[in-house]
């Protein structure tokens, strides 16, 4: 206390009474104040208002509607959604720039033209989904080839590993095959729908891991929607001219989270 | 418990709020608001930060925000002062006294009162307090410091009664 230090001031004194100073401060506020018993007092004085202050200001819970906490426990699972979707995104982020720096890689080779990879181009299962879809329309045709119309989607991912998106409920089953492919087995589902007819639903590992929105190919007599959630990706195959495809990769999507 | 515990934080929002508003019924009302508010605008929170500071500060917008939108009614938060709550008794013996401290934090102005509940009450840091009521540190301290001269100075004034009951050793006057 002999040496000169900071000069001690009233927000110093504050700061004590909240608890805001670091060790070293909070000794030399010590030291000051046991010198002085008038800034000692102050000290005190603010100490006990404030514990009165807790005290008086707690508890008061009387109030409490359960709107509140209905409201909060909906911000919780708004929260949780968020974050996995997030921490999703991130990764399909990752997994955008991996494959940014393969393919800069990639032609890193004799300057030629390469082909254009455009954003649009659909991925590679949907040709396998595509394949799939008019393998199951000939078996259709076909009495010799069983159906197996039992569907039950928690087998299937005990299976597989493959997590199916909830069914609409006027959705009817007909069909549903497991294929093999590059990445782990695939599953074909055919359904019977009211309004688009006969409708594959094929989920595959491309053994990429990302996130895609629904998303509508139109090709030839077949149009076609696909979307991936993880490192599972999603196809719906119906014929051409079917309207309302992407609404319906849509809901099966959100079933997914 | 749910990864992001808000219902584990409503005590001290409601505490928040009803230091805002001074009055239990008003301060339900923020609270639920702020939680509508938040859960619109919960992409603004990241995972990173501090879950209860991101929720006093949309208490506390939304506070301020309603005190905008409702000016007409200032005259009434005025008067909420002087609305006694029976939902805020205390002990008995301590009950005078903390009524006085209560009548006291309340006749601060909005934001003293607001600075020093997130600092005393809430025990946060001067940096996150200022955060949460979006104004410069300095600013946040020096209204901890007028809340507590102003405190200090009803400490002064306040009736005998409420003195303390130990007498001071050696005191001949």
């Amino acid at each position: 206390m002999n040496e000169l230090r900071d000069p001690i001031i009233d927000a110093d004194l504050d700061a004590y009474v909240d608890d805001q100073l670091d060790v070293a401060r909070r000794i030399e506020v010590g030291a000051f104040l046991s010198t002085r018993p008038e800034a000692a007092a102050r000290v005190m004085s603010d100490l006990r208002t404030r514990d009165e202050l807790r005290m008086a200001l707690a508890g008061s819970q009387g109030m409490a509607r359960p709107a509140t906490a209905d409201a909060a426990r909906r911000l919780e699972r708004g929260l949780a959604r968020d974050r996995v979707f997030g921490a999703l995104q991130r990764v399909a982020a990752v997994a955008v720039f991996v494959a940014a720096g393969w393919l800069a890689h990639s032609m890193l080779g004799p300057i030629s033209v390469t082909k254009v990879v455009a954003s649009t181009q659909p991925p590679v299962y949907l040709q396998e989904a595509i394949q799939a879809h008019k393998t199951t329309i000939v078996r259709e045709t076909m009495s010799s080839q069983l159906e197996a119309p039992n569907y039950n989607a928690d087998e299937i991912r005990a299976a597989t590993a493959i997590v199916m998106p909830s069914l609409p409920t006027d959705w009817k089953v007909r069909d549903v095959q497991i294929y093999p492919s590059r990445f782990g087995p695939s599953v074909e589902m055919a359904v019977e729908t009211k309004d688009m007819g006969l409708v594959s639903l094929f989920a595959i590992r491309p053994g990429t891991f990302d996130v895609v929105k629904p998303t509508v190919a139109p090709s030839g007599d077949i149009s076609s929607a696909y979307f991936q959630v993880g490192d599972v990706a999603y196809a719906v195959v119906a014929r051409s001219g079917v309207r309302d495809l992407d609404r319906t990769a849509e809901t099966l999507a959100s079933t997914l989270y | 418990m749910p990864r992001f515990d808000i219902t584990g934080q409503l005590g001290s929002l409601r505490r928040y709020a009803r230091s805002l508003t001074r009055n239990s019924a008003d301060a339900e009302d923020l609270v639920q608001d702020a939680l509508v508010r938040a859960y619109e605008r919960r992409s603004t929170f990241r995972s990173s930060g501090n879950l209860r500071a991101w929720l006093l500060s949309i208490v506390h917008n939304a506070f301020i925000d309603g005190i905008r939108s409702r000016k007409s009614e200032a005259a009434r938060i005025e008067q909420a002062e002087y609305l006694a709550d029976a939902n805020m008794d205390a002990p008995q013996e301590h009950s005078i006294r903390l009524a006085q401290v209560r009548e006291a934090f309340f006749k601060l102005p909005e934001e003293q009162r607001s600075a020093l509940h997130l600092v005393a009450i809430e025990g946060l840091t001067y940096s996150r307090a200022a955060e949460v009521s979006g104004v410069p540190l300095g600013t946040l301290m020096s209204r901890i410091g007028r809340a507590r001269a102003a405190l200090r100075e009803m400490e002064d004034t306040a009736p005998a009664r409420a003195k303390s009951h130990l007498r001071i050793v050696g005191d001949q006057s």
